[in-house]
């Protein structure tokens, strides 16, 4: 996991937890202002889909992990590449083609994409975590669609309209979009310790 | 720890009839309803069943019962993992959750373990094999793996959606997302199951069904009970 984030022109150290944390409730805060108010200038939710797309793809790669990079892979993201293995297994397996495997090896720093165990462990478990919290989202989906059948119209007994109700499972697949592209990264920096700074990892920074 | 040994250890303090213990803990692992699950080749084989069942079952119900009813396979989505275990305690697959197992284990409602929920007043607390780390690593793993395949799918909207979706009227776009949504719930909920299963080497020879067999060797031949 980087320490700094690395944004043109901006340098944030991010070696905190609680930075980190702030960085992350940032992120989500920001996507759901963005989604309430797509939602309400197009009731019919084009703008909010439209927008989980965009902001998804621009935004996530600041997180890193599954998009870690606007056009070098892991060149921005705080979290190291979940494939990074896989990926330099990938690397050097094209690297005797001649075009394609010049290119691939310039865009790739191995230091920067290499999971050690630890590294391997963390992420498969903040999987596990994402996975939960999906996994609830579908069930409260699942839900909502059976309350709004039209024979039993549970929701509508209580003043809830079946529109408002349709609604609400795009917004919730909508939500569950960015989650599933984003949660496992916002889950390991909301969880990893504090971590040394590069100032402090630097040799002789002590004295 | 392991299973095996706590099982051991449960039924020597005279709490539960072996029987019973060696029901719970061995046999729900090593079947699924009557089929075997101890070989790998007869698990990846319960795989293979398990999703051409669910494809034959949805062209079952979309022929029978027309498209309207296909919205129905989505909860089945959810029945039908439980079958391969991980979600519930039934299958072959040890429950992932912490959390239910602490439900199982008697825990009122799963926060304090020595508050035995009022359904298990009275009756003996039997104790649920608990993930040791591999356990634990395993579940991870598939869950990575379960999550990295099920990414295409997003990745695929957010390359795709947008060129074919733009002109499209919210009743096509609704169904079109009904459609898609049942695979990728089917997949959702019984693929980190199916990863475990068709991963795991050929289980071991159960040690719980003779309690005099010996438990160490050493090399010289000498047994130690």
């Amino acid at each position: 996991m980087r320490t700094e984030l690395n944004l043109p022109g901006m340098h944030l150290n991010v070696a905190p937890r609680a930075r980190r944390r702030g960085l992350v409730a940032l992120f989500y805060g920001a996507y759901l202002a963005f989604i309430v108010a797509a939602w309400a200038m197009d009731s019919g939710g084009y703008a909010a889909g439209f927008l989980t797309l965009e902001f998804t793809i621009l935004a996530s790669p600041i997180l890193g992990g599954y998009i870690g990079g606007w056009f070098k892979p892991g060149s921005v993201g705080l979290v190291k590449p979940f494939g990074g293995n896989e990926t330099l297994r990938f690397a050097s397996r094209i690297a005797d083609i001649p075009i394609l495997g010049r290119i691939h090896s310039a865009m790739i720093d191995s230091r920067e994409m290499r999971n050690d165990e630890r590294d391997l462990n963390r992420r498969d478990r903040a999987h596990y975590r994402a996975y939960r919290v999906l996994a609830l989202l579908v069930m409260l989906g699942f839900t909502l669609e059976f309350l709004n059948d039209r024979r039993f119209p549970a929701l509508e007994s209580v003043g809830i309209s079946i529109n408002a109700s349709q609604h609400a499972v795009s917004a919730l697949l909508q939500m569950g979009y960015n989650l599933a592209i984003t949660l496992p990264s916002a889950i390991l920096l909301w969880t990893e310790p504090d971590l040394m700074s590069e100032a402090e990892t630097l040799p002789g920074a002590t004295q | 720890m392991n299973t095996i040994q706590r099982a051991r250890r449960v039924a020597e303090s005279g709490k539960i009839d072996p029987r019973r213990l060696r029901k719970r803990v061995d046999f729900s692992h090593r079947f699924l309803l009557f089929i075997p699950v101890e070989t790998r080749r007869s698990r990846r084989a319960l795989v293979i069943g398990y999703y051409l069942f669910f494809l034959a079952f949805a062209a079952g119900l979309v022929w029978l019962r027309g498209l309207s009813k296909y919205d129905r396979l989505l909860p089945m989505s959810f029945y039908m993992a439980t079958i391969l275990g991980g979600l519930t305690f039934s299958g072959p697959v040890r429950i992932f959750s912490e959390w239910q197992r602490k439900f199982k284990n008697g825990s009122a409602w799963g926060i304090d373990p020595n508050r035995p929920h009022p359904y298990l007043r009275g009756r003996p607390l039997i104790e649920v094999d608990r993930l040791d780390e591999h356990d634990i690593a395993l579940r991870d793993r598939a869950h990575y793996l379960a999550y990295s395949a099920l990414r295409w799918p997003a990745i695929a909207v957010a390359l795709f959606g947008g060129i074919f979706l733009f002109d499209a009227s919210p009743e096509k776009l609704a169904h079109l997302l009904l459609i898609l949504s049942v695979p990728v719930a089917a997949l959702f909920f019984s693929l980190p199951q199916a990863i475990i299963l068709w991963t795991e080497p050929d289980l071991e020879p159960d040690l719980v069904d003779d309690p005099q067999s010996p438990v160490h060797e050493t090399t010289s031949g000498a047994h130690h009970a």
